[in-house]
């Protein structure tokens, strides 16, 4: 192409390492989730992670990266030197890591992209939050803090300094178009599963059509009077394919459980809540491209139930409710296998359908003379955009975008939105996600 | 504070020489040796250079050989740590390679060319030089 002019070799090796880092990132953060690693092997690996992140950032002068592995260091190599390797707060922890990660894959689709400017508000921002969590750690006195010593920064240094690239047209840079294809792929959190990420849901279509392929092939197979040996390696095969396929793209919603976990329990210690929340059937698979959006709404549902739905205590008492109040999140697959149902309810104060149309009304999403709407189609308007009815702006919800971005967030997935709500009793909602490719129904490879 | 620039492109060595009068006075080498040169006369004078610019693709002694040099005479005249020199490679040469040998005998910044000023600066500001 002409014109086109390559990329910095360091900037190219800087994004490869760094993205193979945060792919090994990711895999320690679930498995410290979901206990798979020892604590002591999570950390010491998360260590070297940041660290070398730090180091690579540090060099290549992204300092937004660099100030926030910097802070995220120090609080590993709390828990490793000063804490004897026992991870305290261990949600919030993750919640960190989580969205240190997050952050890390967006600055680094930014590198070699003059562009595009690094947001070192954004760096220096969660240092501060990690350096506040630290402080919290440091509060509790651990095994080991008497020989406790903040950590010497005294490296070498090593700095880089790219050229400016003259024009954007870096088309020719594998890594780093893999690297933005990644990101744009699956959404902001989990994308950087190495599996899922350079899949789009473009790549996931044609996939499926070759899979019917492969089944019509075996059907036709089975039919025919081929060798019987013939015949069962290629419905191996098949169910191989199936198999391995899924496992590129799919992924189980407990993935997104300890962040929905973790934003519950983060909303009960600011507002003072002791609001449960009871998941069920999160080993329910989803396309990866899905699971970001899934977990941005399904948060947007509990910090509107948390905020506004669920009572506080005093009032619950008074209308001889549990003190609590729960939260709970069923999914299943559906019968079809062609997509998943997720039912979200809470216990709160429901809502008021006739609050609701009158708000509607004042703010011209509805006519005054058009026919009294049925319940459940006046419950839909709080899903239309500029709808909101909470007078109060909190820090967690009530800032004017709410249902409206829930309803597009399952549009843009082909799903679908109900709500039901009873005055005190809660309010549900059934939402329904079609799944890009449907998948194999049972029975059909027998 | 003392800069040294070595570097043989008569453009490059205006441009640098220009952008870096900003910060300190500026001596201007031609080639390898003679940066080398004007180095060691700096160690036996005492009046040590903060920051050496080295392009890597020069005649005589290219830029990689004098900053062994320049390491290995602030080694054998025992100059104290913190009055070594900081050394940056400039130089249009940005192979992975290159860079790694580079910082593997001991240069603390590699910049490559054209030279994005505004990191530079900033580049010598995390150094404490400016």
């Amino acid at each position: 192409m002409a014109g086109a002019r390559q990329q910095d070799p360091m900037v190219s090796l800087f994004i490869e390492e760094v993205t193979e880092l945060l792919d090994s990132f990711e895999e320690q953060i679930s498995k410290l989730e979901n206990g798979a690693a020892f604590e002591k092997d999570a950390i010491d690996e998360l260590f070297r992670i940041v660290h070398t992140v730090k180091a690579d950032a540090t060099m290549m002068l992204v300092e937004s990266m660099a100030i926030s592995a910097r802070a995220l260091e120090r609080i590993l190599y709390f828990y490793r030197d000063g804490n004897g390797y026992t991870i305290e707060h261990k949600d919030e922890f993750s919640y960190l890591l989580h969205e240190t990660l997050d952050f890390f894959c967006e600055e680094l689709t930014k590198a070699g992209d003059t562009d595009k400017l690094y947001d070192e508000k954004k760096g220096i921002m969660l240092g501060k939050k990690c350096d506040v969590f630290l402080e919290k750690l440091k509060n509790k006195k651990g095994p080991n803090q008497n020989g406790y010593k903040e950590p010497k920064s005294e490296e070498p240094f090593r700095f880089y300094i790219a050229s400016k690239v003259v024009g954007s047209d870096n088309n020719n840079d594998m890594a780093k178009k893999a690297i933005i294809q990644k990101a744009e792929a699956a959404g902001s959190t989990f994308k950087k599963s190495t599996k899922a990420a350079t899949v789009t849901s473009d790549d996931i279509k044609r996939l499926a059509d070759i899979l019917d392929d492969a089944d019509a092939l075996n059907t036709n197979i089975s039919k025919s009077d081929a060798d019987v040996d013939i015949k069962m390696r290629i419905r191996e095969l098949t169910n191989n394919l199936h198999g391995w396929i899924k496992g590129i793209y799919m992924s189980e919603l407990s993935h997104i459980t300890i962040k929905l976990n973790a934003v519950v329990k983060e909303m009960n210690e600011r507002l003072g809540k002791n609001v449960k929340i009871i998941i069920k059937g999160d080993d329910t698979i989803i396309e990866k491209v899905n699971l970001e959006k899934i977990s941005s709404f399904l948060i947007h549902l509990l910090r509107n139930s948390i905020d506004h739905g669920i009572e506080s205590s005093d009032v619950r008492r008074r209308l001889n409710k549990d003190e609590d109040g729960c939260i709970y999140i069923k999914y299943s697959t559906s019968k079809d296998g062609k997509g998943v149902y997720i039912n979200y309810s809470d216990d709160g104060c429901g809502l008021d359908a006739d609050k609701i149309l009158i708000t509607a009304y004042n703010k011209g999403l509805i006519s005054g003379d058009a026919n009294v709407p049925e319940e459940k189609d006046i419950f839909n308007l709080i899903m239309l955009p500029g709808y909101t009815t909470s007078v109060s702006v909190s820090e967690y919800s009530g800032r004017g975008v709410g249902m409206d971005v829930v309803k597009h967030n399952i549009t843009e997935m082909g799903g679908t939105i109900d709500i039901s709500s009873q005055i005190n009793e809660g309010t549900n909602f059934d939402i329904y996600i079609p799944y890009i490719i449907a998948l194999p129904k049972n029975g059909k490879d027998t | 504070m003392r800069i040294l620039v070595a570097e043989d492109d008569f453009a490059s060595r205006k441009f640098i020489s220009k952008f870096l009068s900003k910060f300190g006075d500026v001596d201007i080498t031609a080639d390898g040796e003679e940066a080398v040169e004007a180095f060691s006369y700096s160690i036996e004078d005492e009046d040590y250079y903060n920051l050496v610019c080295l392009d890597v693709m020069m005649p005589n002694m290219d830029g990689i050989e004098a900053l062994q040099r320049i390491r290995e005479i602030e080694r054998d005249m025992g100059v104290p740590k913190e009055k070594c020199a900081r050394v940056i490679m400039t130089t249009a040469l940005n192979e992975i390679e290159q860079v790694n040998t580079a910082f593997k005998y001991g240069c603390e910044g590699y910049a490559a060319k054209p030279i994005d000023t505004e990191s530079f600066e900033n580049v010598l500001k995390k150094m404490g030089l400016i």
